[in-house]
């Protein structure tokens, strides 16, 4: 049992997860501005696959893998804006914008594929140059840490300044506290002067750009090509990720984290005479199994009891 | 998105087809297939046609079409034999339904299906392969090159069609190294090439040195993870060696282009029979890209004379029936 139970959990499957991991709670963080905004961003998938698209040429036509990155974010960024437009300025429905985005980003990214590199199906050449693996000072030789947190792409290092990141600024600037206040009561927070469509402008994208990176590290971290919906549902576990984290910061990067190793765990946990159907479903199992057993919680009130009744009152 | 895009497809074709259909009698053929792309199934299949387009010039009109869900496929196919092209071909067992209702709709279409099977209409043909037998080659190929006795399988996705594959792979190392260790592991999806080579990477580190994969496209994942560990991988369905021609010591090749230029020779000679193929390495429709005719350079490059030797009477014992590959799909 301590011999199977070594196979599994050692240091190659948790520097493993933490790969894996990374892609998915780079969108998540992107959906959770969107969704504190009171926005939803069910472009997520979409918008990860055009930068696993626009890393890949990028890497290529320069051969710099730093290339690669700015255009995936730039790639994300741009299709997101086009979606908070329709969603923000048309009012058009957030759920079937973003799905048609989804759609739209899988055939647009198999056009150009086609069109720019003559291939079908997938893209793989010498000339696409990798994300480097960094090895973090001080801790790459510490015994276990080294292993599992030193030797990642610069992306996955990105990924965790970002958390720190949000995390201060949604909990401890004016700007985050508008944010919050626009998701919880726009209305309200409107009354007060928080120009609300703005901050979900902004929501939108960084949740784009992030998207984007977060494709960068698929395409250009995990392989080095571009595969016809390489996302392959990334973008929806980032999506259940947001709701499944309750909406808090180190919830949602939890939760990434959470369906990181899960998906870790259905790699090593075959060949060893568990059903691979089973451990295929174990990612799915775990969700339903911490939904049910998470209670929905309220975000904390950003105002005050009163000053929220008072603003209610006062709009018509 | 993808259905606009197909139905303005398909009403160009129309156009074009009313166009070609002023030509007469010429046989018109059409492939519908989800995607083209593959590097494996179904472009091999574009291969063939491509191969009746140069070789039977002049005798035969042939289309690509593709159709990324079912029922923009339907539509193709259905919109296809309505104008009456001659030879409609797809691939998949999913299908089978579409292939049945509109069969004895128009009687005057013949109907090609690769990899299932309609018996009892008299208008489709249907051709299914012994991947078991190829497997079972490239298994004896990876059970002879093996320096650490251990190698690897990566399955797409776990279903009965991809168990002969890994059936015929398991029984073919075994053939030659009894002792020799089989990891097979499945991705659970064709396009998760980042899965495939974290699954390939959990293998080699588990001590495989030659890993087979049959899952798509994930399993481009395979290939690179095998070039970056230094170790071997053998390709599937189309020959993959050129994807990274360092690592790779073969494919099992699924000559989906023979079967498909050879249902359109016979039907421009007016010897179509709706009958059920069933091509193993007997019939040249499986193999090892390292054997004739293929013969594939880069494959060769690694892999040593004696095995190739023995891996040619291995193919000869299969053919005689000394050999007999278990069929793991029905299983």
């Amino acid at each position: 049992m301590i011999h199977l139970l070594s196979q599994v959990f050692d240091t190659q499957f948790l520097a493993s997860a933490v790969r894996m991991t990374t892609p998915i709670l780079l969108a998540a963080m992107g959906g959770l501005l969107c969704s504190l905004s009171g926005t939803l961003n069910v472009a997520l998938e979409g918008l990860m696959l055009m930068g696993a698209f626009g890393a890949v040429a990028g890497s290529f036509y320069t051969g710099s893998w730093l290339a690669g990155v700015g255009l995936a974010v730039l790639l994300g960024t741009l299709t997101s804006v086009l979606l908070s437009v329709t969603i923000i300025k048309y009012k058009a429905n957030e759920l079937v914008v973003g799905l048609a985005v989804n759609l739209a980003a899988l055939g647009a990214t198999t056009f150009m594929m086609r069109t720019l590199w003559q291939v079908k199906g997938s893209f793989i050449d010498p000339r696409i140059a990798p994300l480097p693996s960094w090895r973090l000072p001080l801790i790459h030789h510490a015994p276990v840490l080294g292993k599992v947190l030193s030797g990642h792409t610069p992306v996955v290092y990105a990924s965790w300044a970002v958390v720190l990141i949000i995390n201060y600024v949604i909990y401890h600037t004016a700007f985050g506290l508008r944010l919050r206040a626009t998701g919880e009561n726009a209305r309200a927070a409107e009354t007060l002067g928080v120009r609300t469509k703005k901050l979900q402008y902004v929501a939108f994208i960084l949740s784009g750009a992030l998207s984007g990176l977060a494709g960068a590290q698929l395409s250009l971290g995990l392989v080095t090509l571009f595969l016809i919906n390489m996302t392959a549902g990334r973008g929806f576990v980032a999506m259940v990720a947001v709701i499944l984290g309750q909406r808090l910061v180190a919830g949602v990067a939890g939760a990434s984290l959470l369906f990181g190793l899960a998906e870790g765990l259905t790699m090593r946990l075959q060949g060893l005479r568990i059903p691979p159907q089973f451990v295929l479903m174990l990612p799915y199992l775990i969700t339903i199994i911490t939904m049910v057993l998470l209670r929905p919680r309220h975000p904390r009130p950003v105002l005050p009891e009163e000053a929220r009744k008072a603003a209610l009152e006062e709009t018509p | 998105m993808t259905r606009f895009v197909s139905i303005l497809v398909a009403s160009l074709l129309l156009i074009m087809s009313f166009g070609a259909s002023a030509l007469a009698k010429t046989p018109r053929v059409v492939l519908v297939v989800e995607r083209l792309g593959d590097r494996s199934f179904a472009d091999s299949a574009w291969a063939g046609m491509q191969r009746a387009q140069k070789e039977l010039r002049g005798k035969v009109i042939a289309k690509v079409v593709e159709a990324p869900e079912l029922t923009a496929a339907e539509e193709q196919m259905a919109a296809f034999a309505k104008d009456g092209w001659d030879l409609i071909i797809t691939l998949g067992f999913g299908y089978v339904d579409t292939f049945k209702k509109l069969a004895p709709k128009y009687p005057n279409s013949k109907f090609l299906i690769i990899d299932a099977e309609i018996p009892g209409i008299p208008n489709v043909k249907s051709v299914l392969f012994r991947e078991h037998e190829g497997s079972f080659l490239v298994g004896a190929l990876a059970g002879l090159m093996t320096k650490t006795n251990n190698v690897g399988f990566i399955g797409g996705m776990d279903i009965p069609l991809i168990h002969r594959f890994q059936g015929g792979f398991e029984q073919g190392v075994k053939y030659v190294n009894p002792k020799a260790k089989i990891q097979s592991y499945y991705v659970g999806a064709w396009n998760d090439a980042a899965k495939g080579k974290e699954l390939t990477s959990v293998e080699i580190s588990r001590g495989a040195d030659i890993i087979y994969a049959a899952a798509g496209g994930s399993g481009a994942g395979m290939i690179q993870a095998a070039q970056e560990k230094g170790k071997y991988g053998i390709g599937v369905d189309s020959d993959q060696c050129y994807l990274a021609p360092k690592n790779m010591i073969g494919s099992m090749v699924k000559r989906v282009d023979n079967a498909v230029f050879y249902t359109i020779f016979d039907l421009v000679n007016g010897k179509f029979k709706a009958t059920t193929e069933n091509l193993g390495i007997k019939e040249e429709g499986v193999g090892w890209c390292g054997l004739p005719p293929v013969s594939d350079k880069v494959a060769l490059q690694h892999v040593p004379k004696d095995v190739v030797e023995k891996l040619a009477q291995i193919q000869k014992d299969i053919v005689s029936g000394k050999i007999k590959v278990e069929d793991w799909m029905t299983r």
